[in-house]
């Protein structure tokens, strides 16, 4: 008997059993609430983290950057991508094999960064009770061998939030977004500033393990800020540090001329896959700087799932159009 | 990877788990995320008996869920060329359980000092309690301890999350050769430590007897 014998026995005699009773309310509970794991809050020296230096460098390129992004983002090489409405087996420009060719990838997305964060800055802030329309669209790649549940490959549905993200209301098959907010809204004022420190917070929360990995922090990164940018309609202050944080995210590069699955063009902070995530992209609209969509590529060219921001505007109530 | 373990729970043999594989619940999930009970269903008995035996009972009830959780939360960045979904579980769990190392640690030099495994206890009646581990078992847990955590967690995920190399890597998001490397150091500590002990022999009959 070996030692791997011994600790197959040892374990052994723990019982496969049924999940308890409490996990399975826990996980229920998590899943009706969103997914939202409750954890409690990291030490307030981690809140406060802040590196004064880097916020002033920012400022500094903000100004800088926002007149050349335009001509420095890396163009498309091909036309611009057909949408998947056209097909659902569309081949598009692939992420990463242009990424592959662009030198200084991470400076254009520190330039996206900045120029988006100035825009948003401009912008005024939202009240938490403030309601908000949105027309989503949503696309999910179909299943041709499962007959007995085959989801439309495209999904509209009218949603009415409030900018703190509560009391949703929708007209339609309520999908819901790709992404959760890894914190509540409530607890934004305690995020830290620092962009790095940001990627590091939300990826801690997915990964407390000081031996996660680098695409573990990147995937838990990109889809923590990815879930905050769309969940609520962020303070401009916020909104900025999280492009900034997503600038930060190592392989992450921004890319022009990117179409989402609705097909509107936009500019992209685009993931390449990792060994733990697939193609990632969010496409921010190249004048005001909003979320117009997110997606998830597989294998470079096969969309797997997206939504898009068809509208999005501030009404009086819920059904309320603009 | 282990035959069969995609076996549904007794009771939940509807067509979802004939049909379904991993990577087609993630996706229907993200249209409908009550389908992600069926991965809950499906794969939470061996998640839960790898925490347990890991961390005992205490916060096992906590990891197992908010393992599932975190998951349903980054279902979207699911790889579906994996496929199979455990590995990504079971490297979750993992990370989770390096927020529990010392609670961990003070499992096994429980069992390595008292010969009473604390985490069987409560599967078992009193009398049966005062069974003890065998001497085998007992260094075996004073090596566990000993482990540097990285080796540890590619270790049982072999041994007790019964992965493959290759499915190891992939859970731990590290090379295939690290995992080789790692696990080939950790037997040889675990040798180094059973030293001419056989599984058989058999350890003081309670805790007493061991000062």
């Amino acid at each position: 008997m070996t030692e791997m014998d011994l600790l197959t026995r040892l374990r052994d005699e723990v019982p496969l059993t049924d999940p308890s009773p409490n996990a399975q309310r826990a996980f229920r509970a998590g899943v009706a609430d969103g997914g939202r794991v409750r954890r409690p809050r990291l030490r307030a020296r981690f809140f406060h983290a802040r590196t004064t230096l880097i916020a002033g460098a920012t400022a500094v390129a903000v100004g800088v950057a926002a007149g050349i992004v335009v001509l420095a983002l890396p163009s498309a090489h091909q036309s611009p991508t057909a949408s998947p409405r056209a097909s659902t087996q569309t081949v598009r420009a692939t992420p990463t094999g242009t990424a592959v060719k662009i030198a200084g990838t991470t400076k254009s997305a520190q330039l996206l960064a900045d120029t988006a964060a100035n825009v948003v800055l401009s912008q005024p802030a939202v009240k938490s009770n403030q309601w908000v329309y949105r027309k989503m669209e949503y696309y999910f790649q179909p299943i041709p061998k499962l007959r007995w549940h085959r989801p439309h490959a495209y999904m509209v549905e009218n949603v009415w939030m409030m900018a703190d993200g509560a009391r949703f209301t929708t007209t339609g098959p309520v999908v819901g977004l790709m992404d959760e907010a890894p914190v509540s809204y409530g607890q934004l004022d305690s995020l830290p500033t620092n962009p790095v420190a940001l990627d590091a917070y939300i990826a801690h929360l997915s990964y407390p393990s000081p031996h996660a990995t680098t695409q573990n922090k990147a995937t838990a990164e990109f889809s923590g800020v990815a879930g905050l940018l769309t969940s609520y309609v962020l303070p401009p202050k916020l909104t900025a540090e999280l492009f900034h944080a997503l600038a930060d995210i190592p392989t992450v590069f921004a890319k022009k001329n990117v179409k989402d699955i609705a097909g509107q063009v936009g500019v992209a902070f685009i993931m390449p896959a990792n060994g733990q995530s697939v193609n990632q992209e969010i496409v921010l609209s190249p004048t005001s700087y909003r979320v117009l969509g997110r997606a998830g590529w597989q294998a470079d060219v096969i969309p797997m799932h997206g939504e898009a921001f068809l509208a999005q505007a501030f009404v009086s109530g819920p059904g309320k159009l603009p | 990877m282990t035959a069969g373990r995609h076996a549904p729970p007794p009771g939940l043999a509807g067509p979802d788990f004939r049909v379904l594989d991993d990577a087609t619940v993630i996706r229907l999930s993200l249209a409908d995320p009550e389908r992600f009970e069926l991965l809950f269903q499906r794969h939470a008995p061996r998640i839960q008996r790898y925490v347990l035996r890991r961390l005992g009972a205490d916060a096992a009830d906590d990891i197992v869920a908010e393992t599932f959780l975190l998951a349903f939360r980054q279902r979207a960045g699911f790889d579906v060329a994996r496929g199979d979904a455990l590995p990504w579980l079971y490297g979750i769990a993992t990370n989770l359980l390096g927020r529990h190392r010392r609670d961990e640690i003070r499992l096994y030099k429980a069992l390595a000092r008292t010969g009473i495994d604390p985490v069987i206890a409560p599967f078992t009646d009193q009398v049966d309690e005062r069974v003890t581990a065998t001497a085998a078992s007992r260094r075996l847990a004073e090596a566990l301890a000993g482990l540097k955590p990285a080796y540890r967690d590619a270790l049982l995920l072999v041994a007790w999350g019964s992965l493959s190399y290759e499915e190891t890597s992939a859970a731990l998001g590290i090379p295939a050769g690290t995992v080789r490397s790692r696990i080939s150091r950790a037997r040889a500590e675990l040798r180094r430590t059973l030293g001419d002990l056989g599984p058989t022999s058999t350890a003081p009959t309670s805790p007493e007897e061991t000062r």
